[in-house]
């Protein structure tokens, strides 16, 4: 009796715990009004997805990042990176994805667990030091995150083709919000990615030959880990810098978008503090 | 934390001295393991950051144990350098205190403080545990009561957060469950049936930024149905009881979890193109049923298992995946084969829908001869969408049907032989959509020699037909054992007839598929409670399983050296 006695006071003490509670209210981003009004100067979020065609979720990965650039239009960027183990074409591929730089930008950024693998402006926003993350369904809320911290910087990319048409010359334009301190060590990455390219993507069970590829990394025009930015940065004062790349004969012009990222390049930190995009002149 | 350890040994220190009646006890393990990587580009052993430039890894567990006068007290150092345990495809390198803990017994109240291990029932609604080969390390940190009400019936609560390598996640844990015995005698005091039931209650309440990115992923869901709401809490409850009557035992466990959003990899979601693109929170609660009786009389033994999942992927964090923020352990349901070929397609459980089946049968026919029989099934509760739109409902995982006799020639003769035959979803368990179930027929044999009283030879032959994934494979084995001390073994696993199809194959410069052997060579030495290896390996990627939780684990080649230490 005195057993079922403490066996009736457990359950209704626990009992006593399940009481309801207040969800948490869903937003309705669909809801947005300010949808084409977005300030320029807003701040950036850049996601370096690692992705490879035999790669049987990256296109929910790629999915994703779709709908948060459209969501948050002109504040998402995306640079694809093919590399790794799904990345080697299949036979019948007609491009190969890969570029020396993407391998080389893995191994700075570390290695992914798995593909999809994405990072979220270099955060990072589970274990210290590891900014790739593996899981694709959180990006959406360290998206949110990031949209939500204030721009330092503002990054501001124009580009332009010589005469012959086969040279790029990005003109990135760099704009202080505050005054950055003499010994802040910053960095700026220049990407070249090309979008709406037609080839195989494994998607599910599905070897689909019209897969429209986007955001796919072509070159990194400065080094891997970004070059230095070895000018003084005051708040509002823009500093302009120049970047040169050939573009190759195998791109389509009208498809080269020119990324630029500024970000740290230290041992605890390679934190994307702000980004800019241009595509060429059409 | 170092000073809070120092203090706490310190105490204990100056008890031993002012008490001379008491014994204190001073205990402790030693587990070590250093890979040196030689890079192999024919069976994929590249392209990761070991075997590229870094060359050795290691990993290393010491666990010390003091117990005096009803305390217990330990602590375990944790080292990784340059390991692949956490990320196969990486390096992660880190060391400190992975384990502290407290136990003192007062009366009846026992009070716990630190990194536990813990778990109510079979582990279906709650379980902390270590699994170092997959690097699982759920320990709750935080305080445990228990209580013993009467000798028989015991109470237990617990809270704290979880471990996540060297830090924790957020989210707050807490705990019960109330376990008894009650037996009904016999005249002469045997027992004529026995019960052991247990009620177990668990729940998880989510920190405000975990459920931040939940919010912001649902309010990214472009359609009204697929925006679901999500919760703080959730609950699980759990029931059980054995029942022991005679030769027969019966065990019984039924577990509830209450509604909460988690990630169904198979859930379709639009996006706002208005395409379906699969993989969404949804949110649903979910049960799981687990039963298994057992005869045992002389020389037969018959064990009979059922399952059933649905919607049991309960985690810390319901955005974590794979092998990460685990809360719970669901039984496997599929025998453990410890033979190389016979072991290399496990099935993993699968928390959002499983329903399975196991029986197994020994028995003895004399002192020279047994026999085991094994038979599993397991299928997916619930449907979903593959290729270009064809709908799966309740599909095949996994079956086996398996036989292995024991022959005791004479003194000095033993032959084993087995057969396995088993069906293989690699679609969902390799993740490799589209490709047909694995089928695969392995024969084996052993046969062990007694040389004499302190040596042995025991030799493995082993066959896998298959036509998928990998192909068919052949495995040998020769150990020599010179007891007390010394055991050399050498082997290899030869892919005798490799498959076209498969992407992963090795295959010479001109594309043509190569037949791959992958030898090992080990020494060991055990010298009382020490253990020492080393190991020349060429391993094939495959599926690393430890009950029922698996992952894919890529090719090594390399020698591998490893010290066990008790003391």
């Amino acid at each position: 009796m005195k057993n079922f006695q403490y066996l009736l006071f457990f359950f209704l003490a626990f009992s006593l715990s399940s009481c309801d509670e207040n969800m948490p209210e869903i937003p309705c981003i669909t809801c947005r009004t300010d949808v084409n009004n977005v300030d320029p100067d807003a701040k950036k979020v850049l996601v370096e997805k690692f992705t490879g065609v035999k790669c049987t979720n990256c296109p929910q990965a790629s999915d994703l990042v779709e709908d948060l650039m459209a969501i948050y239009p002109g504040q998402v960027l995306e640079v694809s990176i093919h590399s790794g183990f799904f990345a080697k074409p299949y036979t019948e591929s007609q491009y190969d994805f890969r570029t020396d730089d993407g391998n080389g930008l893995e191994q700075f950024l570390g290695a992914p667990v798995g593909y999809p693998s994405g990072t979220i402006n270099r955060f990072p926003f589970e274990t210290a030091g590891v900014i790739q993350i593996g899981e694709y369904n959180k990006w959406s809320g360290m998206v949110a995150t990031e949209l939500d911290k204030e721009p330092i910087i503002n990054v501001k990319v124009e580009n332009g083709l010589n005469t012959s048409g086969n040279t790029i010359t990005s003109t990135v334009e760099l704009t202080p919000v505050e005054d950055i301190d003499d010994n802040t060590n910053l960095y700026i990455t220049v990407f070249v990615t090309e979008s709406n390219i037609t080839d195989y993507q494994l998607d599910g069970s599905f070897k689909n030959p019209n897969y429209v590829h986007k955001h796919v990394l072509r070159e990194i025009v400065t080094d891997i880990g970004g070059n230095l930015i070895d000018r003084e940065l005051l708040r509002g004062e823009t500093v302009e810098l120049t970047f040169t790349t050939n573009l190759s004969s195998d791109w389509n012009p009208d498809e080269i978008e020119i990324l630029a990222a500024v970000h740290f390049n230290e041992p605890g930190s390679k934190y994307i503090l702000q980004a800019g995009a241009g595509k060429l002149p059409q | 934390m170092n000073k809070f350890l120092l203090f706490t040994f310190s105490l204990f220190f100056c008890f031993q001295i002012s008490s001379a009646q008491d014994v204190p006890r001073f205990s402790g393990n030693l587990e070590l393991n250093a890979n040196f990587y030689q890079e192999d580009t024919l069976i994929g052993a590249t392209n990761i950051p070991q075997y590229d430039r870094q060359l050795y890894g290691a990993d290393a567990w010491l666990q010390l144990n003091y117990a005096y006068k009803g305390f217990d007290v330990g602590v375990r150092f944790d080292l990784f350098n340059n390991s692949n345990l956490l990320n196969p495809n990486g390096s992660y390198t880190a060391q400190g205190i992975g384990r502290w803990y407290i136990n003192k017994k007062i009366n009846k109240l026992g009070i716990s403080a630190g990194y536990l291990y813990d778990q109510i029932g079979s582990g279906i609604i709650y379980r902390a545990y270590e699994l170092r080969p997959l690097l699982i390390d759920n320990a709750l940190y935080g305080v445990r009561l228990t209580y013993d009400l009467t000798p028989d019936w015991k109470i237990k609560a617990f809270t704290g957060r979880q471990k996540r390598q060297f830090d924790l996640y957020d989210s707050a844990i807490r705990g019960a469950n109330i376990d008894g015995f009650y037996a009904k005698t016999n005249e002469d005091g045997s027992f004529k049936w026995t019960i052991a039931p247990g009620f177990g209650a668990v729940a998880r309440t989510l920190d405000d930024q975990t459920m931040n990115a939940i919010v912001n992923t649902i309010s990214t869901y472009s359609v009204v149905e697929d925006s679901i709401g999500a919760k703080f809490n959730v609950y699980a409850f759990s029931a059980y009881n054995t029942l022991s009557v005679g030769n027969f035992s019966w065990f019984v466990e039924g577990a509830y979890k209450t509604g909460e959003a988690f990630f169904n990899p198979f859930a379709q979601r639009t996006t706002r193109s208005g395409e379906a693109s699969p993989g969404k929170l949804v949110f649903d609660d979910g049960f799981v049923i687990y039963s298994s009786l057992s005869y045992a009389a002389k020389g037969l033994g018959i064990s009979l298992e059922y399952k059933k999942t649905e919607n049991f992927d309960f985690r810390v964090d319901p955005l974590e995946s794979l092998n990460r923020g685990l809360m719970n352990f669901l039984p496997p349901m599929s025998r453990i084969n410890t033979f190389r070929l016979p072991a290399r397609y496990t099935p993993a459980t699968q928390p959002l829908g499983e329903e399975a089946f196991q029986v197994d049968i020994r028995y003895k026919f004399n002192k020279k001869l047994s026999a085991n029989l094994n038979g599993s099934y397991i299928t997916f509760v619930g449907d979903r969408l593959v290729g270009t739109g064809a709908r799966k409902t309740d599909e095949l995982l996994y079956w086996e049907a398996f036989a292995e006799t024991l022959y005791k020639i004479n003194r000095k003769w033993q032959l084993k032989t087995g057969l396995q035959l088993i069906n293989y979803n690699q679609d969902i368990y390799l993740s490799k959509p589209g490709k047909p179930n694995v089928e695969t027929i392995a024969p084996y044999a052993e046969i062990l020699y007694k040389i004499s009283r302190k040596k042995a030879l025991r030799t493995e032959l082993q066959y896998m037909n298959t036509q998928e994934e990998f192909g068919s494979w052949v495995f040998g084995l020769v150990e020599f054992t010179m007891a007390p001390h010394w055991s050399f073994a050498i082997s290899d696993m030869y892919n005798i007839d490799p498959n076209e199809d498969n992407e992963d194959a090795p295959r010479a410069s001109d594309g043509s598929l190569k037949k791959v052997h992958y030898p090992r060579f080990d020494i060991f030495y055990a010298h009382k409670a020490n253990r020492f290896s080393i190991s020349y390996v060429k391993q094939v990627q495959g599926i690393v399983c430890a009950g029922g939780i698996c992952r894919l684990e890529p090719a090594f080649s390399g020698v591998k050296v490893g010290v066990q230490s008790t003391f």
